[in-house]
C-alpha cells in the first residue's frame, strides 16, 4: 500500500488529518497545473480548493484503480470547466491571468542576477505564459498535463476522458501553435 | 515530412509514445530530411522552455480550510456551496470570500487575517461591485418597511394573555373567530386534538402549581410561560408600548403572529444568542419550540435549587397527557401514569442504578427528518436533554454544556475546526449511554443486527467510526444511540411529534413485528408488549426469525439507487401495519412500542437516525376521517 492509499484509508476511517496531509502534498502541484487552465491565480486557488473539497466529499467513491492524483486531476478539470462555464465569457483565461498578475514574472529571480538578465528572463516567462493562455482550451489542457506534469498519453487520456489518439493530435497541434507564437523567444534561447 | 500525420509523429517521438513501427518510420525520415530534424529541434526547445517555467506555489495551507468547508457542506449542504461562487461576479466572489473568512473566523479563536485574499478584494472591479452592493443595501434599508420591534411584539403577546397561570393560552391555537394561528406549515388540528392539547396543558398547569415536585427540564418551558403570563401585566406597566399593539386589528394580529413568532422562534433556538434575540426566545417558548433559550447554564443554576432531574422511568414523571401531536394521532395514544411522587425523586440514585442494571428489553430504530434550522439549533439534542436521555456535564464544576454539533463525527471523518480528530467528543450520557455521531451516507457497517446493538449497549463502547462519505448536496444525518425508559421515549416522541416544522413523523422500526398485536391497537397491546419483548430479542439473537433492525434510510438510499432491499419492504410492511384503522398513523405505532405504562424496569435501546433536510414536509393528512364532530382540517 503506497502512501496515498494509506492516507486515504486513514481518512476514510475518520482521520481528518490524513486527508489534510494529502492536501498539503498535492496542493502546490495541482495549483501549478490549474493555473494554466483556470487562467488567473485567484480562480486557480478557488478551483484547487473546490477540488479538494469535492475529493473529500467523494473520497469513498475513489476505487484506487488509478492514482489518487490522477483522480484528483479529473475532479480539478471538471471543477475548472464548471467554473469557466458558469462564468461564461466574462473573462478569458488570458484576461484573468493578466488581471491577477499571473503573467507578470517568473518569481525566481536570483540575487546574483544582473537587473537586465532578470528582466529579460521575466519577460520571456511572461511571453510563454501568455502564449499558453492564448491556446484553445482543449490544447492547453493537454499541453500542460504533458509538459508541466509529464504525464504519459494514456494517463492524460484517462484524466480527460479522451482517446489516446486525440491526446496525441491535440498535443501536437498545441505544440505547433505555440511554436509559431514563440518563434522569437525560442530563437533567442537557442 | 509529407503531411500532418507525419509531423504529429515527431511530437509523439519526442514523448516516447510511438509504436515500434512508427519509431522506425520516424527515424528513417529524420535520417533523410533536414526539415524534420529542424522541427524536432524546435519542439525539443519548446518542451525545455515550457518545463523551465518556474513553479507557482500556493501561499497558504488549504488543508484546514478545505476540511472546514467540507464539514459545513456535509452538515448544511445549502450553505457555503463553493460552486455557487462561480455564479457570482468578481465582487460577489470577493464578498463571499469575506463571508467565508468570517464564518471560518467564527469557528476559530481569532480572525484569519492571513486567509483573506487582499489582492482579490482590492481588485478594482471587485471594489466597484462591492460599492454597488453597499449602495443597494443602503437603499433597501431606508426604503423597506421597518421590521417589527421584538419588544413590542412580545408586549403584544403578553397582552394577549388574559390571566396569570393561563399558560395554555399562550400556545398556538385557534382564535375566537376560528382562525388557525399555529405555525405556517402546521395544519390546524381537529377539535378533538385541540381538546386533548388543552387537557394536557391543564394537567401541566396543575402539576406546576400543585405538585411542584418535578425538576423536569422538559417542563421548564412551561414554567417560563406561566411565569411570563403572571408577569405580563407588570410588564405592561413597565412602560411597554402596548397601545400600538392593541390598536392593531385583531385579524391582522392573528395573521401576523404565527409567522413572525415562528421566524423569531426559529432564530432564537440558534446556538448563538444575543440580546436582540431575547424577545425571540420568548417567542420560541410561546410556540413550544424547545428550551434552547433557557440554556444549559441556566438549567445548571436551576439544578442547584431543585433536586436532580430524573433520567429514567423509575422516578421521572411521565408526560401529563398522551401524545396528541400529529393529526389523527391522538386516538390511539396510550394513557400515561401520573407523575411520580417526590419520594421517588429522593431515591433517584438508587433508581438510576436499577435502570443501569436493567437489561435492554428491546431495540428500535427511529428515523427522523430534521429541518436545517432545527438541526443548527441542536433541537434534538435539547429534546434528549429535556427528557433525561442526555445531559452534557463538563468536567469543570459540573456545569452543563451543550453537545457541540461540530464535534460529532461527520461523514467519513471526524471534523473539527482544527482538523483534528474529535471522536465522539460530543457524546454525553446520564441515564443511558448516549452516543452521537454524524453519518452522511448509510455505510454498510451501520446496518447492524440487533444483537450487535444490544452488545454495544451492554458494553457501552463507542461504535466504530463510520466509513461514509457525503456526496455534494446530500443531507447529513445524525446517528444517536441511547437507552431509554418507556416513559422517556414516550415523552421524547411526543415532543418530536409536536414540532411538526422541525421534525418529520418518526418512523419506528422494531425487532418486534407482532402484527396481530399492532393491528389490535396499542391500547390493547401495550401492556403486554414489554412482556413479550425478551422473546423478541431471543429471536433476533439468531434462534428465531432472525429479523434484524434495519436502518430505514438505508433502505431508501438503496431504493433510490435501484437496489431496493428487503429492509425497505419490511419497513413498508411495518408502516402499513402501523396505520391504525382510525388513522392514528405512525406515531401511534411508536406509542405501542414505547408504552409508558410498561414496567418501569424495562429499557429500550434506541437508535435514532436524524437526517437533515432543508424543510420538513408537513405531516400527512389522516388516512381516515375522524368523527364528524371533529373534522380534521388543513391549515
Amino acid at each position: 500500500m503506497n502512501d496515498d492509499a494509506q492516507l486515504i484509508s486513514q481518512a476514510l476511517a475518520g482521520q481528518t488529518s490524513a486527508f489534510g496531509q494529502l492536501v498539503e502534498k498535492y496542493q502546490d502541484r495541482l495549483y501549478n497545473t490549474v493555473l494554466h487552465v483556470a487562467g488567473g491565480a485567484e480562480d486557480a486557488k478557488d478551483v484547487v480548493q473546490e477540488t479538494f473539497v469535492q475529493a473529500f466529499l467523494k473520497l469513498e467513491s475513489f476505487q484506487g484503480a488509478s492514482a489518487f492524483y490522477t483522480w484528483l486531476y479529473r475532479i480539478a478539470f471538471n471543477v475548472a470547466a464548471t467554473f469557466r462555464r458558469r462564468r461564461g465569457a466574462m473573462r478569458t483565461a488570458e484576461q484573468a491571468a493578466l488581471a491577477d498578475g499571473h503573467l507578470g514574472g517568473d518569481g525566481t529571480s536570483r540575487a546574483s542576477d544582473a537587473p537586465g538578465e532578470r528582466l529579460e528572463r521575466e519577460e520571456r516567462c511572461r511571453q510563454v505564459r501568455q502564449a499558453i493562455a492564448q491556446l484553445p482550451e482543449e490544447y492547453r489542457v493537454v499541453l500542460v498535463l504533458r509538459e508541466m506534469e509529464g504525464y504519459c498519453y494514456e494517463t492524460i487520456a484517462e484524466i480527460l476522458d479522451l482517446p489516446v489518439g486525440t491526446v496525441r493530435s491535440r498535443l501536437h497541434r498545441a505544440r505547433m501553435q505555440l511554436r509559431e507564437q514563440l518563434r522569437e523567444v525560442l530563437a533567442v534561447e537557442e | 515530412m509529407s503531411d500532418v500525420n507525419e509531423s504529429e509523429l515527431f511530437s509523439a517521438y519526442l514523448d516516447g509514445e510511438l509504436t515500434a513501427d512508427e519509431q522506425v518510420r520516424v527515424e528513417q525520415i529524420l535520417a533523410t530530411s533536414p526539415e524534420a530534424r529542424q522541427l524536432l529541434d524546435e519542439l525539443r526547445a519548446l518542451g525545455s522552455t515550457l518545463q523551465g517555467l518556474p513553479q507557482e506555489k500556493l501561499d497558504e495551507d488549504l488543508a484546514a480550510r478545505v476540511l472546514q468547508i467540507a464539514e459545513r457542506r456535509m452538515l448544511a449542504p445549502e450553505e457555503a456551496d463553493e460552486s455557487d461562487l462561480a455564479d457570482k461576479p468578481v465582487a460577489g466572489r470577493a464578498a463571499a470570500a469575506l463571508t467565508r473568512s468570517a464564518a471560518d473566523a467564527s469557528e476559530s479563536e481569532g480572525f484569519p487575517w492571513r486567509e483573506i485574499s487582499w489582492r482579490g478584494i482590492l481588485n478594482p472591479r471587485a471594489l466597484i461591485w462591492s460599492a454597488v452592493i453597499v449602495v443597494v443595501a443602503v437603499v433597501i434599508h431606508y426604503t423597506a418597511p421597518p421590521p417589527a420591534n421584538p419588544n413590542r411584539q412580545q408586549a403584544r403577546l403578553d397582552d394577549n394573555k388574559p390571566t396569570a397561570g393561563a399558560a395554555a393560552e399562550t400556545r398556538p391555537k385557534s382564535t375566537s373567530d376560528g382562525a388557525w394561528v399555529g405555525p405556517a406549515n402546521q395544519p390546524k388540528p381537529s377539535d378533538e386534538m385541540q381538546a386533548k392539547r388543552e387537557e394536557r396543558r391543564d394537567a401541566i398547569d396543575k402539576t406546576e402549581t400543585n405538585a411542584k415536585t418535578g425538576p423536569i427540564a422538559k417542563d421548564i418551558g412551561d414554567k417560563e410561560t406561566i411565569a411570563k403570563a403572571e408577569t405580563a401585566p407588570a410588564a405592561a406597566s413597565d412602560g411597554r408600548d402596548l397601545k400600538k399593539a392593541e390598536a392593531k386589528p385583531e385579524a391582522d394580529r392573528s395573521k401576523s403572529r404565527p409567522d413572525e413568532l415562528h421566524k423569531y422562534a426559529m432564530k432564537a433556538i440558534q446556538p448563538d444568542s444575543s440580546p436582540k434575540k431575547a424577545a425571540g426566545k420568548d417567542a420560541a417558548r410561546e410556540l413550544g419550540y424547545g428550551a434552547h433559550d433557557q440554556g444549559f447554564a441556566r438549567r445548571s443554576e436551576e439544578k442547584k435549587e431543585l433536586p436532580p432531574r430524573e433520567s429514567f422511568a423509575g422516578n421521572k414523571p411521565a408526560p401529563a397527557e398522551p401524545l396528541a401531536a400529529k393529526p389523527g394521532a391522538a386516538a390511539a395514544v396510550a394513557p400515561v401514569p401520573p407523575a411520580a411522587p417526590a419520594s421517588a425523586v429522593a431515591k433517584s440514585d438508587e433508581a438510576a442504578r436499577v435502570f443501569r442494571d436493567t437489561p435492554v428489553q428491546t431495540a428500535i430504530v427511529v428515523h427522523l427528518n430534521v429541518s436545517t434550522t432545527a438541526f443548527r439549533g441542536r433541537l434534538f439534542d435539547e429534546l434528549l436533554v429535556r427528557n433525561g436521555l442526555a445531559a452534557g456535564e463538563s468536567s469543570e464544576g459540573g456545569q452543563a454544556v451543550a453537545v457541540p454539533v461540530r464535534n460529532v463525527q461527520a461523514g467519513n471523518t471526524a471534523l473539527t475546526a482544527g482538523g483534528s480528530q474529535a471522536p465522539l467528543s460530543g457524546s454525553v450520557s446520564t441515564g443511558g449511554s448516549t452516543r452521537q455521531q454524524v453519518v452522511a451516507q448509510a455505510p454498510a457497517d451501520v446496518e447492524r443486527t440487533q444483537p450487535q446493538i444490544v452488545q454495544n449497549s451492554a458494553s457501552r463502547a463507542a461504535p466504530p467510526m463510520r466509513a461514509g462519505a457525503a456526496g455534494g448536496g446530500r443531507p447529513a444525518s445524525l446517528y444517536y444511540e441511547f437507552d431509554a425508559s418507556p416513559a422517556q421515549l414516550h415523552a421524547l416522541l411526543a415532543e418530536i411529534g409536536e414540532q411538526t416544522e422541525a421534525f418529520s413523523s418518526p418512523e419506528v422500526a422494531s425487532s418486534l413485528t407482532d402484527t396481530k398485536r399492532k393491528n389490535a391497537g396499542p391500547a390493547k397491546g401495550e401492556q403486554g408488549f414489554a412482556d413479550d419483548q425478551s422473546g423478541g430479542f431471543g429471536q433476533a439473537n439468531g434462534a428465531g426469525s432472525g429479523q434484524t433492525v434495519q436502518m430505514p434510510w438505508r433502505g431508501k438510499q438503496q431504493s433510490k439507487a435501484g437496489a431496493e432491499s428487503r429492509a425497505t419492504d419490511k419497513l413498508r410492511e411495518q408502516a402499513t401495519h402501523s396505520q391504525a384503522a382510525d388513522g392514528a398513523g405512525e406515531l401511534a405505532y411508536s406509542q405501542s412500542v414505547v408504552a409508558p405504562e410498561a414496567a418501569a424496569a424495562t429499557k429500550t435501546h434506541v437508535v435514532v437516525l436524524l437526517s437533515v433536510v432543508d424543510r420538513v414536509a408537513p405531516p400527512p393528512a389522516p388516512a381516515a376521517a375522524p368523527s364528524p364532530a371533529a373534522p380534521a382540517k388543513g391549515k
